[in-house]
């Protein structure tokens, strides 16, 4: 797991610094940077220095937090990013709570009550859900509640933790995809486990069709779903890239999408890491969860 | 140059759109319906605007205009810039001279100013503030406005592996007494005192330290309209007030909230920031600007300006296809500007004849450049076959994403398609990416660019963009080399009386673009802002294209 | 990032799985019964007509479209739906409707390559590893982990920035970092196939190793690698024009959805029909192979519906 962070963070590294263009080259604007102060900022920044030993002081300091300087903004990489981490790991908390909420019940529903409506709504909202990209799904949104109904703001983020309106569009926006997927997931697990041999038993000892739903079923459809969403759950923590943008939502994707368009190798490399880092933290947990939830796995 | 805002789509990044008012044809005064006529300003409010994260404001880097607009109220420099006339007239100095050959100047400050601290605003002020922008160490983008004043290269350095930046005080400035500042410069020109417009030629107090003070950084102390209600919050707001120890006329409003948002799609956020009453002032999407123009023109509340500033389209000339005048001519007679700026821009921009742009009154030479007015598809095709481009010719057209070039960069490339028969390799990239290949040796075609005028000064325009000693690093990425030019340039610099110097700076135009056609002018640079003219009045632009907060007040 | 959706396990079959050819039965009868069931899915059958109609429009572009796609007409941009333009045209004043036609060019030549890479590159992969097992099997797990984890649209824009844009590098850079999926799927798929009593039963008569894995292993293994592939052309397609959108996919000047959508959006509340209409014809492509790639995937197993 180590290795893969490393390793990605190699692959991002030479390839950043392979790239055409001088990233300290232009200042800020349509200028080519002044040589005196081009050649100061390069020997602050190590750019004249071998590539592997520039990723060995890289590395140095980042154990040190730090995440070197923005070429841009002049400004350590780890203020500018932190409030975009919350700002980003606030909408992956809402859309996976959407998600979860929506998904798991959406699956139950078209399970239990299989081949009735409820079932083929589902079954076609959650297809159709999965066919729209988030760019159309949040241009969609953001016509309908903000620019027609004028239900939800359109203007950027304001109001702090709990502003839900802010935050209602480019998660649900961000939850489709996936909510979709998990609906179709657990009802896929609860149909196979409802054929079960258990379950019958059950029936059979004179449970409830709602105990055994509720106790034995859910519990054992629920543990792909879990997989599922923890995996999701660590993508998104990357900084839903999309969304970001077309809600202008001053997350870490948003941020890194600024940071590629203007060669801010410091921010690319910082966000893209801390990305694979967090799905790869985030799938151990899933494992381990894994783990506890089934008694039949065990890690080796 | 100075720096246009951050990722804004067209409106600062070249493309700007001009709304080509009845009274049209060069005219480059501002069309506001609320200045002059304005009711007089009740004293208080406050006034809400968005903009992006600058990239500093603290006057030794502040660069851009989103940093330019809080530096500017913050700091009052030696001079300032009258909006109706853009003449330069007095801000700290009351008045200043200098000697035969303007190698030497003097500043008469107006004595008794102070910062908002209470520290007094003199000589030595000045001398703290540019010395700090200018040493080495501080990596500022901006100190090489006073590159020309003596013993620059010795505190600032020069780039290469041998230069010592070892001084520490700034050998061309003194003070004689302290209200009196005396600047010495290496090479004559005459229109230093223009330069001193720039914030990073502010005053700063003692309390500023070097440049790498970050208290100072984040919340600057000067002598300006308005002072810092707190710190910069980044990315999230910057809070001014007036300052009410303001040595000029005070402002009339109590506060300005500048609230920061994220740099994507900008301009489409503070305008709908503006209709949804969020702010009471925006800067408009291209796109867009038709709508608002009709939603706040009738109210009083819409501005247009063109400003110092230029769209065109860099030309390799060093290397084929475009290396011959004549062929630079076939392109240029080969686009169809008006029909581009009535289809993509809807009528919004001012077709370019010229380098130099309009508002630019004494040295504007419009029709400078012969191809520019009016497409001839015959005569281009004449000068491309002379000039060795025949139909199938590749030709590269660069341009960079994020500013919304797309469209006109396409219609650009279909009409040299259709009306030369070349192959046009339409090339989107970084900003920095395209700086790089612009610079590199085998460099060739035509790449978009656009500059914008740090002082009202026509050399601005000529100097960096064509003169031999800025050839890269330099900005003239084009590589144009004419000696006779240079030395136009150089005369026009060293001389005091303007009139002769229009007429040197005409003929130095004349070589450039009207002879070799060394860059391709496109449009020139109209700005549009939509403001709530229903409670604000004194609303315009200033040379810095931001809102003139100091003369804003309520209905 | 879930911007594209992560592409899971679904469709892998379940552990007790008994495939037809254990019992002989090949060919005919076992295809027979794949379509008889494909065709009485309803939705399945939609999607099928759905996807025909934008491979045929693809393919008859050139006679369908009113207009060139490519030509300009400054003085009417931006111009709403009209008789001499169903769609309206642009921001150059191209026709929408040519444009939305071209545009299943891109759609489909794109989603079909960097899938046909995906499933090239994971299957080879996946086999080595499903089959050789041991050393060979771990260390192509885990570069597939890496490239798994690696966001699509992060590493996407990277190739592309090193490459320039174009149509190649966009049909790469999904194809690179999408092989990770049918390789995982494709190895758990031989697994579970290599131990079963049919594949002893032919290694017991002498067949050699080859033989094994191309007449017995794979054809079994590949079934959830099909269906995985059918539904991510769709994937696939969102993905491209996703890169379009952020300025980062084929060329600004080409017919391309994502790239219409991003043009578009300028004009967001003003002329919606310049995004409203190709994002509908974004999500009609898709949807038409999610539709068959769940008709697929019900057809070769029904036991998982």
């Amino acid at each position: 797991m180590v290795l893969v962070l490393f390793g990605a963070s190699i692959i991002l590294f030479v390839s950043l610094f392979v790239l055409p263009g001088d990233p300290i080259g232009t200042a800020g604007g349509e200028r080519a940077r002044d040589p005196a102060v081009r050649a100061v900022l390069e020997k602050r920044y190590y750019l004249d220095r071998p590539l592997p030993v520039q990723y060995v002081h890289y590395v140095e300091r980042v154990f040190r937090g730090d995440f070197g300087e923005s070429y841009r903004l002049r400004r350590p990489v780890s203020s500018i990013l932190k409030s975009r981490f919350w700002a980003t790991g606030r909408l992956a908390l809402a859309a996976i709570v959407l998600e979860i909420l929506i998904g798991v019940a959406a699956g139950m529903i078209a399970a239990v009550f299989r081949y009735s409506f409820w079932d083929v709504l589902v079954t076609l909202t959650t297809t159709l859900a999965i066919g729209v990209p988030t760019y159309v799904s949040g241009s969609i949104f953001q016509g309908i509640f903000a620019q027609k109904l004028h239900w939800l703001p359109l203007g950027t983020q304001g109001g702090g933790t709990w502003d839900i309106a802010h935050l209602i569009m480019p998660a649900l926006t961000l939850a489709s995809v996936d909510a979709a997927l998990v609906a179709r997931l657990m009802r896929g697990t609860m149909l196979e486990s409802l054929r079960a041999d258990y379950v019958r038993t059950a029936y059979a000892k004179g449970l409830s069709k709602r105990t055994v739903t509720l106790k034995h079923v859910l519990r054992n459809s629920i543990i792909p779903v879990v997989t599922y969403v923890g995996i999701a759950f660590g993508g998104l923590l990357g900084g839903a890239l999309i969304t970001e943008t077309i809600f202008n939502w001053p997350g870490i994707g948003l941020a890194l999408y600024t940071a590629i368009s203007t060669q801010d190798n410091p921010i690319i490399i910082a966000v893209v890491t801390y990305g694979v880092a967090a799905f790869v933290i985030v799938n151990l947990v899933v494992d381990l969860t894994y783990a506890y939830l089934d008694p039949r796995i065990r890690l080796e | 140059m100075r720096r246009p805002p951050h990722f804004v789509r067209p409106a600062a990044v070249a493309t700007v759109l001009a709304l080509v008012l009845v009274a049209c044809g060069g005219s480059s005064g501002k069309k506001n319906s609320s200045e002059g006529t304005a009711p007089a300003a009740k004293q208080g409010g406050v006034f809400r605007l968005g903009i992006v994260e600058p990239t500093a404001i603290d006057p030794y880097n502040s660069q851009e205009s989103e940093g330019i607009l809080v530096t500017k109220q913050l700091f009052t420099g030696l001079v300032e810039i009258d909006n109706a006339t853009s003449e330069i007239k007095p801000g700290v100095a009351d008045t200043w001279d200098k000697n035969g050959d303007c190698t030497q100047w003097t500043f008469h400050l107006h004595p008794g100013t102070t910062f908002s601290n209470g520290e007094p605003v003199d000589a030595n002020a000045f001398i703290r503030g540019m010395t700090r922008a200018a040493k080495q160490q501080a990596a500022s983008d901006v100190a090489y406005h006073m590159a020309g004043i003596k013993g620059y290269a010795d505190l600032h350095g020069t780039g290469e592996a041998n230069s010592k930046a070892t001084a520490t005080t700034f050998s061309g400035l003194s003070a004689p007494d302290p209200n009196t500042l005396a600047v010495a410069l290496s090479a004559p020109d005459c229109e230093f005192d223009k330069k001193t417009l720039q914030p990073v030629m502010s005053p700063v107090p003692a309390s500023a330290g070097e440049a790498n003070n970050k208290t100072f950084n984040e919340m600057p102390i000067g002598n300006g309209p308005f002072k810092m209600k707190e710190p910069w919050h980044h990315d999230q707001s910057i809070t001014l007030v007036r300052n009410d120890s303001y040595f000029g006329p005070k402002a009339h409003l109590d506060e300005v909230d500048i609230t920061i948002q994220p740099s994507q799609d900008a301009l489409q956020a503070e305008y709908k920031g503006l209709q949804s009453g969020q702010y009471d002032y925006a800067r408009l999407p291209p796109e867009l600007i038709p709508q608002a123009k009709a939603a706040y023109e009738p109210k009083g509340g819409f501005i247009h300006k063109l400003t110092y500033g230029i769209n065109y389209l860099l030309v390799n000339v060093v290397n084929p296809p475009l290396n011959k005048a004549d062929a630079r001519k076939a392109i240029s007679l080969a686009i169809d500007r008006q029909a581009i700026i009535d289809g993509v821009f809807k009528g919004l921009q001012t077709k370019a004849t010229s380098i130099i742009p309009p508002p630019l009154k004494a040295y504007y030479s419009p029709g400078v450049c012969d191809s520019c007015d009016k497409p001839d598809v015959a005569r281009a095709k004449q000068l491309a076959a002379a000039s060795g481009l025949t139909p199938g010719t590749k030709v590269n057209l660069a341009f960079n994403t994020g500013g919304g070039h797309e469209a006109w960069v396409q219609a650009v490339q279909q009409q040299l398609q259709e009306n030369l028969g070349l192959k046009v390799n339409v090339e989107p990239m970084p900003f920095a990416q395209l700086l790089t290949q612009e610079k590199a040796d085998n460099a060739s075609g035509l790449f978009r660019a656009a500059w914008s005028a740090d002082y009202p000064s026509a050399e601005n325009f000529l100097f960096p963009l064509l003169s031999e000693q800025s050839l890269p690093p330099g900005d003239n990425r084009g590589r144009y080399v004419n000696k006779q030019f240079d030395d136009l340039l150089s005369q026009a610099r060293a001389q005091p009386d303007e009139a002769q110097r229009a007429t040197l700076i005409k003929q130095a135009e004349k070589i450039a673009i009207g002879d070799d056609l060394a860059l391709i002018p496109m449009w020139y640079r109209d700005q549009y802002r939509a403001y709530d003219a229903t409670k604000w009045t004194g609303v315009d632009l200033d040379f810095f294209e931001n809102a003139t907060l100091a003369t804003i007040g309520l209905k | 990032m879930t911007d594209t959706p992560p592409l899971i396990d679904e469709a892998a079959p379940p552990k007790d799985a008994v495939p037809a050819a254990a019992f002989g039965i090949r060919g005919q009868t076992q295809f027979g019964d794949i379509r008889r069931r494909f065709f009485r899915n309803k939705l399945a059958v939609i999607g099928l007509a759905m996807v025909a109609v934008v491979f045929l429009l693809a393919i008859l572009a050139p006679l369908v479209s009113p207009h060139d796609p490519q030509a300009q007409d400054l003085l009417h941009t931006t111009q709403g739906p009209s008789a001499a333009h169903w769609f309206g045209t642009d921001e150059l004043g191209r026709d929408q409707l040519s444009r939305i036609i071209y545009g299943t060019r891109i759609a489909i030549v794109v989603g079909l390559a960097s899938i046909l890479l995906a499933l090239l590159l994971g299957v080879i992969l996946g086999s080595i590893a499903g089959y050789r097992g041991g050393k060979a099997d771990s260390v192509i797990m885990r570069t597939a982990d890496a490239f798994f984890a690696f966001p699509l649209l992060i590493g996407a824009i990277l190739i592309i920035l090193v490459t320039g844009r174009g149509v190649v590098p966009v049909i790469l850079s999904i194809g690179i970092f999408t092989w990770a999926v049918p390789a995982r799927l494709l190895r758990s798929s031989i697994l579970s196939v290599r131990e079963s009593e049919y594949v002893e039963a032919a290694r017991s008569l002498g067949a050699s190793r080859w033989r094994i894995v191309t007449r017995h292993v794979l054809p079994n293994s590949l079934a959830p690698v099909l269906v995985y592939g059918m539904v991510s052309v769709g994937t696939a397609i969102v993905a491209e024009t996703a890169l379009s959108f952020l300025g980062v996919g084929v060329k600004p000047e080409v017919a391309d959805w994502g790239n219409m959508i991003s043009a578009g959006r300028n004009f967001f509340g003003f002329k919606d029909y310049l995004w409203e209409i190709p994002s509908l014809a974004v999500v009609f492509t898709v949807l038409g192979f999610v539709f068959v790639g769940d008709g697929l995937r019900d057809a070769l197993d029904p036991r998982l519906r």
